[in-house]
């Protein structure tokens, strides 16, 4: 998997969203274009690994437990490795308590992570915090 | 003697021819050897030449006594046979005192004997004088003197001169007859010795010669032989009568029972009155003894009816016979003997089985045995003489053209050869004998049929060689002498030979003192059974060996051979050690098995209890010889025998729970098997029980099972959460979306609120869900319970004491720490705490709860008891989803999530009914941590965790 040149991210770049359940993607992205990001969406972890070797992201939204051989967690390793402008532009979510592994792994890298559901403002207070305002 | 006739002859020439005639007449007439027809013509020639009256002869029978033998005419014929003593004067006795004649005229007719009828008046009488001894006196008597001539004196001296010389010669004439007679039969003794007459027929002539020889009237001869009355003969004339001869026999053996000491060395002469004497009834009895060359007594002769005693003649005759008698009776004996001896020994030939045939030189047959002619359907008589080639038909066909079938090698002094003809089979033993002369060559051939020994010995062979078991014969230094291809095989050689020439001591045992061993026990018991060895096979693997031996001696007793017979065992050896190994296998797990085994007979009374069952409290005498039933508690006992009886009946029964009496009383849950043991006929004849007390068990597998539930809820629980959360996150996300967008009106507003609310009760739901399948505590750290309790008790304490819940803590300062997760001990503790709130609160009474923590062995236990109202289900109570909760007021899984941290811990989380007053208590047990027990740990440390 070759790699385009980086680009410094801005948020004129859209964020990647990792999710597979349409109705999730479908309220992240409306929370996140309502207060002005740009998204993405990719519906498995595969697909997301596709996408961020193309094009340059603005920050990385992932469920940890994706369908397919890929989950969030590979992910997160994958950017650590490829993208280390990504490297600190991460938020996992959680849809039951993760593995003892990943959830050391998050712990040591210090990636934030919610667990769903969650509220709006949570999720965005999180993003901003993480990624900055658009 | 010549002198004397010659002067006679002169005498005579001189006389006148009368007289002359007279001596021609005298000299031709009358037998020569017969004195008395001599004496008797002298009386009648002479009184008829001179003319007188009478005339007599008498003959000096002794020193002084005649006896008158002869007479002739009238004046002397009464005078006859007359007994005159010449000590009384006569004219007789007149002549004998003078040696002259006498002539006396007139005589005294007292003094001489005369007829009856007419007495003499003058006689004459001349002595007749023979070798100087006077022979007798002739006498010649008439009426007178004047009847005598004058010569007559001179005459009648010439006439008596002639008469002496006529008796001399007639008596030397009669006494060389019977020289003659003697040495006749001398001869014919000698022949009749020679002659081959049976002993009786040669005793009996001799019996009958010696009586004759010696004047006997009667002559025994009695033969003994040893000390033991053999025969005796008789011999008599005239014939003794049967009286006389039985008591001649008994005196005769009388005689012979004697000591030697009393028989006579040579002949001898038996007094008058000796038994013997008696017996003959004769006065002169003679005893000769027959003696043998070596000196014992052969018989004895006994000589009776003679009429004078033994002459020195008689003696060394008698002396000679008897030898000569002795000599022959000897002779004949050993003769006999020899006889005798051919006989059985012609007899013992005979009576051998074997063929035994004598040839010649020359090939012909000298001598076959009885048995041999037999069977060539002959007389062993017949075959003397005929060729050897006679006896082809039990020849072989090859040699049938030898003149002598058997012969070999003739010039062999001896041979041995097995002879095969017509099926059946001869071992020939040869002997030849060399003489001098060809009649001296003599081959002996003996054959033996020995067709069934070589059968029986082919038999053998045959046996030893084909025979499964190892044979052998072998020597005290180590050596085999025979061996079958059995043993062969047995010990791994490829051929006899090569075992022959092993070496028992080095080679085949397994070392060398096992081998002395084996020497010492057969020298002392001669035999040895079922020996068992084990061997060194050639390829050096171990032969296991069963031997019977028996040992051979020599004539002195030392052993010389061994003989025996060896089995391989070694198959069974290892089935016996596999046996053994079983056996002891079974009886180790009969002897530590943690189940009770026990052996009932088929009345169901216990015959056999393994240890383990006196282990668990029973005592022997309580088991056996009774029933099992017994034991089972009453309402299972009808199962029980039930299940003996399909047991007996050939059905196995497995795992039949039941609950039975302990030995020490108490009331246990067993699991028994029960299976059947079988005879020889196949019948059941026993049982066997195994029992094993499975309570703990039963308590540990209620446990499993629940413990196995939880996981299963909790592996399910997860995938459920996952799948809420997702659609909760969009319901949740997009509420709020709505109730952001300042489109939507206050009023829906407020139901989004409610559709928020209950979004949040779902997410806390489902947080508890997960929090419950939550399989591993986060953490492991040491922590101080005690800690964990006071910040428990410190999070509820206002509640409880606002709601008049009395809170008791009891805590024990001393116990370990626990390795575990303080947080998730905390929400087991707070969790607990909040189940006895909440059973208080419910009674309406003063709730009070105690808390008390404490050390059990290696655990911490920490108790929870409560007054309120107990609880119904307490098996149930951490059942996942049961709650005795209104609906709305619990998940229902709080305790089932205290119950999977408990055990995630390695503890034990429990709730018991209490015993002595209402309410229940709950107990947490947790292993303390390895590195603490014993040691008391600053109860500061685990604020830190906590």
């Amino acid at each position: 998997m070759t790699s385009k040149p980086r680009a410094i991210p801005t948020a004129a770049m859209p964020i990647l969203v990792i999710e597979d359940e349409p109705s999730v993607t479908a309220f992240l992205r409306a929370a996140l274009e309502r207060r002005g990001y740009a998204v993405t969406p990719a519906a498995s972890a595969a697909e997301g690994l596709e996408l961020l070797a193309h094009g340059n992201f603005f920050g990385v939204i992932s469920d940890i437990r994706t369908p397919g051989r890929v989950n969030g967690a590979d992910v997160h390793s994958w950017i650590q490795e490829h993208r280390p402008e990504l490297r600190s532009r991460i938020i996992l979510i959680s849809g039951d308590t993760a593995n003892s592994e990943t959830l050391a792994l998050l712990e040591r890298s210090g990636t934030p992570c919610v667990e769903k559901p969650f509220r709006v403002q949570e999720f965005i207070s999180i993003v901003e915090r993480t990624l900055g305002k658009p | 003697m010549r002198a004397k006739q010659r002067s006679i002859e002169q005498s005579v020439a001189s006389c006148d021819n009368a007289l002359q005639k007279l001596f021609v007449g005298l000299s031709v007439s009358v037998n020569a050897d017969d004195q008395d027809a001599i004496v008797s013509e002298y009386c009648k020639k002479i009184r008829a030449f001179f003319g007188v009256a009478g005339a007599c002869y008498c003959k000096a029978v002794s020193a002084d006594e005649l006896l008158c033998i002869s007479t002739d005419g009238p004046m002397a014929e009464d005078f006859a046979g007359t007994l005159l003593s010449t000590r009384q004067p006569s004219v007789f006795a007149g002549a004998i005192n003078a040696r002259r004649t006498i002539w006396e005229n007139p005589i005294d007719s007292r003094q001489t004997p005369h007829s009856a009828r007419s007495t003499p008046r003058a006689g004459l009488a001349t002595p007749v004088i023979i070798a100087e001894k006077v022979h007798g006196v002739f006498g010649l008597f008439d009426k007178t003197a004047e009847r005598f001539p004058p010569n007559t004196i001179a005459d009648l001296d010439i006439l008596m001169a002639l008469l002496a010389n006529r008796l001399e010669t007639a008596h030397l004439s009669q006494q060389a007859s019977h020289y003659r007679q003697r040495a006749n039969n001398l001869m014919n003794l000698a022949l009749d010795s020679t002659r081959s007459f049976r002993i009786p027929d040669f005793v009996q002539r001799f019996t009958a010669r010696a009586a004759e020889m010696l004047g006997a009237g009667i002559a025994a001869l009695v033969l003994f032989r040893g000390a033991k009355l053999e025969s005796v003969f008789v011999h008599s004339d005239p014939p003794i009568d049967a009286r006389g001869l039985e008591a001649l026999r008994s005196r005769l053996s009388e005689l012979a029972l004697r000591p030697a000491s009393q028989i006579p060395a040579g002949p001898a002469e038996l007094a008058p009155d000796h038994p013997l004497s008696v017996a003959l009834g004769s006065s002169h009895v003679a005893l000769t003894p027959l003696t043998g060359s070596t000196g014992d007594l052969l018989g004895l002769l006994c000589l009776g009816g003679r009429q004078r005693q033994l002459a020195a003649e008689d003696r060394n005759l008698l002396q000679a016979l008897v030898s000569h008698a002795s000599l022959t009776l000897e002779n004949f004996r050993l003769f006999s003997q020899i006889e005798q001896s051919k006989k059985q020994w012609v007899e013992d030939i005979d009576a051998i089985s074997d063929f035994i045939v004598v040839h010649d030189r020359l090939h012909r047959i000298l001598r076959v045995n009885r048995s041999l002619a037999a069977f060539i359907g002959s007389q062993p008589s017949h075959m003397i003489g005929e060729p050897m080639s006679a006896l082809r038909s039990i020849a072989s066909q090859a040699t049938a053209a030898l003149p002598c079938p058997f012969c070999q090698d003739a010039s062999a002094p001896a041979e041995e050869n097995i002879h095969l003809a017509k099926e059946r089979a001869y071992l020939i033993s040869t002997s030849r004998i060399r003489g001098a002369t060809d009649d001296d060559w003599r081959t002996i051939h003996v054959l033996k049929d020995i067709t069934d020994r070589r059968e029986a010995e082919r038999r053998y062979r045959e046996l030893f060689d084909n025979i499964q078991e190892g044979l052998f014969f072998s020597t005290p230094d180590g050596r085999f002498l025979e061996v079958n291809d059995a043993m062969v095989r047995m010990l791994g050689y490829s051929t006899r030979e090569e075992l022959l020439q092993t070496n028992i001591s080095n080679h085949l045992y397994l070392a060398p003192e096992r081998r002395r061993r084996f020497l010492e026990a057969i020298a002392e018991r001669g035999v040895l059974r079922n020996y068992e060895e084990p061997l060194r096979r050639k390829d050096g693997t171990i032969l296991h060996t069963l031997q019977n031996i028996f040992a051979v001696r020599d004539a002195q007793g030392a052993i010389v051979q061994y003989r025996g017979l060896m089995l391989d065992v070694t198959e069974q050896k290892h089935f016996q050690a596999q046996l053994q190994r079983e056996r002891d296998f079974n009886q180790k797990i009969l002897n530590n098995t943690q189940s009770m085994i026990l052996v009932l007979d088929t009345a169901g009374l216990i015959s056999y209890a393994n240890p383990r069952c006196f282990e668990a409290g029973y005592r022997e005498k309580e088991l056996l010889g009774h029933r099992l039933v017994q034991w089972v508690s009453p309402s299972h006992r009808s199962g029980f025998e039930a299940a003996l009886e399909t047991t007996a009946n050939g059905q196995q029964v497995n795992n039949l729970e039941l609950p039975l009496r302990r030995g020490d009383g108490s009331t246990g849950h067993f699991s028994v098997s029960l299976s059947q043991v079988r005879d020889e006929q196949n019948q059941v004849n026993s049982i066997v029980v195994v029992m094993t007390d499975i309570t703990d068990a039963t308590i540990l597998q209620a446990k499993l099972a629940h413990s196995e539930k939880m996981a299963t809820i909790g592996r399910l629980v997860s995938g459920v959460a996952h799948e809420i959360n997702n659609p909760l996150a969009a319901i949740v996300g997009f509420t709020d979306l709505l109730i952001e967008n300042p489109d939507v009106p206050e009023s829906a507003k407020t139901d989004l609120q409610v559709i928020l609310q209950e979004s949040q009760r779902t997410k806390e739901i489902v947080q508890d869900l997960l929090s419950f399948a939550r399989q591993a505590p986060a953490r492991r750290l040491p922590v101080q319970v005690n800690a964990v309790l006071r910040q428990t008790i410190k999070l509820r304490g206002y509640d409880f004491s606002s709601h008049g819940v009395e809170v008791v803590e009891n805590l024990d300062p001393g116990i370990p720490r626990v390795q575990g997760d303080a947080q998730q001990l905390q929400q087991v503790f707070l969790n607990i705490l909040n189940n006895a709130y909440d059973a208080v609160r419910e009674t309406g009474r003063p709730g009070k709860i105690e808390i008390s923590s404490l050390r059990h062995g290696e655990c911490v236990e920490v108790h929870v008891h409560d007054n309120g109202p107990g609880i119904a289900n307490p098996d149930h109570i951490f059942d996942p989803f049961f709650t005795t909760k209104e609906v709305g007021q619990g998940t229902g899984l709080g305790l089932s999530i205290c119950y999977g941290i408990v055990q995630a811990h390695g503890g034990e989380i429990l709730c018991l009914n209490n015993t002595d007053s209402a309410g229940c208590t709950f107990v947490v047990k947790l292993p303390a941590a390895s590195e603490s027990i014993g040691a008391t740990v600053p109860e500061a440390s685990a604020e830190a965790n906590a």
